[in-house]
């Protein structure tokens, strides 16, 4: 596994000779074009598929289709943080949990704000609120890490493979699961900013990122994901799904 | 409704087959599965001369395959087949000699109580019409009958349009027949208010009565109960079945999803009362289906304030405790 974060990260020379590839093929616009004419520089979905190296455990068109939804999520979405899980999450009945792979790659990722509220968690924020004294302010919850689950529109789908996922994934994901794609602070392929390092502990959070009154809300209702389906033209369209009966928000 | 005690109901009741239709008829039974087993059906009872008009819809209750199903092996319903019910009593001579003879008795007695009906309404009409006659026409020789109605009107007929017509008046609609006809009972006297002809006291042929019901001879009889052999369901219900009974199982109210492009739409208390929560679709566990399908169903749902909810029977063993087997899934849209 740990072969791979090291694997992922490319170098800042990726970006310059991408530059010049560029600027060569500006020159030789219009003019014979002949064998030694340079490719166009990879694009950055391309040379984040290019530099990750492939697993044993998965066929390289779900690892590849893992990818794009990583970069969908970090470019389009504003997703930090964003891991993939080729394991399933270690739950009491899943001792070992590295040899038993998931039916296919997993992501997780934190989204820029709060992706989804309960709508009983919602109403007890709204109460606490009132109670508070600040009725009518915007809720103030802080992103919780989701589960992302890539699929391509084409596929045909079943119950099971619902169900399969589902079985292979804790609550949340774990602090420790699952191979950094981009890390926290990295604004784009091998272009990072400081960050201070944002501790877990600090804030009254617990090690998977949850504040104390939302663990009831994260771990007691059913698991959700968010289901990415990608097309060919590589639109992601995203939708939420549990993992059973979950009222609908009243939004 | 609500202020009437309940009407108690015997379990089973029936629930009719018709032309692959499940139809219940009292609406007794209709209220009380309503309360007491979360199941509303469909009315879907026209008027017969306007059956364009569907906004207010009456008796028969129409239940869906899965709501009878669930029903029945509840053991509160049983189907009773009205085709095959039909075939063996009519055609099937499924009848005993006994059984016909006291048909027909009841319809002959049914006959002749509908002419003694008829012939007391009519002696009553030609009664009223008679003593109508004799309180306008003051001649007491029914003799000048005829040249009376040669002459224009006169009396409290004088502003009248002089017409035979004008005899009748607008509160007595239905004497002008027997106006036209008071002459053939000449020997009538004309102050026997009370008194009722001799020739309708005697019982008059009785009348040829079609049913139009086959409820005598046909009655539904509850099948003998064995919980010892499970047998297989008389209903025959879509692969979303298990869907349905869990969802009821829960206490949702089942109603069909064709408005909204799926099976069921799931209500968490009674639809009068509550906006519905979920669009269902069941399908097996291995049942392949589109991605677009879910895309779409679930922005769908989401666009009118609901959840897509899928789930099917997982394979394997039933669950402990009559548990059943059925795992669900809900889809939301993200909003990104």
């Amino acid at each position: 596994m740990n072969n791979l974060t090291s694997h992922h990260t490319p170098s800042p020379t990726v970006d310059q000779s991408a530059q010049t590839n560029n600027a060569t093929q500006g020159k030789a616009m219009g003019a014979q074009r002949d064998n030694n004419t340079p490719h166009p520089a990879p694009s950055s979905l391309q040379t984040l598929l290019n530099t990750t190296a492939p697993v044993k455990s998965c066929s390289p068109h779900l690892q590849h289709l893992a990818l794009q939804v990583a970069h969908t999520l970090k470019f389009q979405h504003n997703w930090t943080d964003i891991r993939i899980h080729y394991n399933a999450s270690p739950s009491p009945s899943n001792a070992n949990p590295s040899s038993s792979p998931l039916p296919r790659p997993v992501l997780s990722g934190l989204p820029p704000a709060r992706l989804y509220t309960h709508p009983d968690e919602q109403i007890a924020l709204l109460q606490a609120q009132k109670a508070a004294g600040n009725a009518g302010q915007a809720l103030a919850v802080q992103p919780q890490r989701e589960w992302v689950l890539p699929t391509q529109l084409r596929e045909r789908w079943t119950l099971r493979k619902f169900g399969e996922v589902f079985d292979g994934l804790g609550a949340v994901p774990g602090p420790a699961e699952g191979v950094e794609v981009f890390r926290r602070g990295e604004v784009g392929l091998g272009v990072e900013v400081e960050v201070e390092d944002v501790d877990v502990d600090v804030m009254g959070r617990d090690q998977v990122g949850l504040e104390e009154g939302e663990r009831k809300w994260r771990l007691e209702v059913p698991k959700r994901l968010l289901l990415a389906t990608l097309d060919d033209d590589s639109t992601v369209a995203f939708y939420i799904v549990h993992d059973g009966i979950v009222k609908p928000r009243q939004n | 409704m609500a202020n009437t005690a309940p009407e108690t109901i015997e379990e089973p009741f029936p629930i009719f087959k018709v032309a692959h239709h499940y139809l219940i008829y009292d609406v007794n039974i209709v209220s009380h599965i309503r309360r007491e087993y979360n199941i509303c059906g469909v009315l879907s009872g026209t008027l017969p001369q306007s059956p364009q008009q569907n906004v207010f819809q009456g008796l028969p209750l129409q239940l869906m395959p899965e709501e009878a199903r669930v029903l029945i092996e509840k053991g509160v319903a049983y189907l009773e087949d009205d085709h095959a019910a039909h075939k063996r009593t009519f055609l099937g001579n499924g009848m005993s000699a006994e059984e016909k003879r006291a048909y027909q008795a009841a319809l002959r007695r049914q006959g002749a109580a509908a002419a003694k009906e008829a012939g007391r309404k009519k002696a009553a009409d030609k009664m009223a019409a008679l003593s109508r006659k004799s309180d306008t026409n003051k001649t007491e020789n029914w003799n000048d009958i005829p040249e009376d109605m040669l002459k224009p009107a006169s009396g409290r007929r004088k502003n009248g349009k002089g017409k035979k017509g004008d005899q009748t008046p607008s509160d007595r609609p239905s004497d002008t027949e027997e106006a036209l006809f008071d002459s053939s009972t000449p020997d009538t006297t004309t102050n026997g208010h009370d008194s009722v002809p001799a020739d309708i006291t005697t019982d008059p042929d009785p009348l040829l009565v079609t049913p139009t019901v086959s409820v005598p001879p046909l009655h539904s009889t509850p099948p003998p109960r064995n919980t010892s052999t499970p047998q297989r369901s008389p209903v025959p219900t879509p692969a979303s079945y298990p869907l349905f009974a869990h969802l009821h199982s829960k206490g949702y109210y089942l109603s069909p999803g064709l408005r909204f492009g799926c099976q069921y739409v799931a209500y968490p208390g009674d639809p009068l009362r509550f906006h519905s929560h979920f669009l269902c679709n069941g399908m097996e566990w291995d049942e392949e289906f589109d991605l677009l399908d879910v895309v779409s169903a679930g922005r769908l749902g989401t666009g009118v304030k609901k959840g897509f909810l899928l789930g099917g029977e997982m394979d394997g063993a039933k669950g402990e405790d009559g548990e059943d087997n059925v795992r669900t899934f809900c889809v939301e849209w993200a909003g990104m």
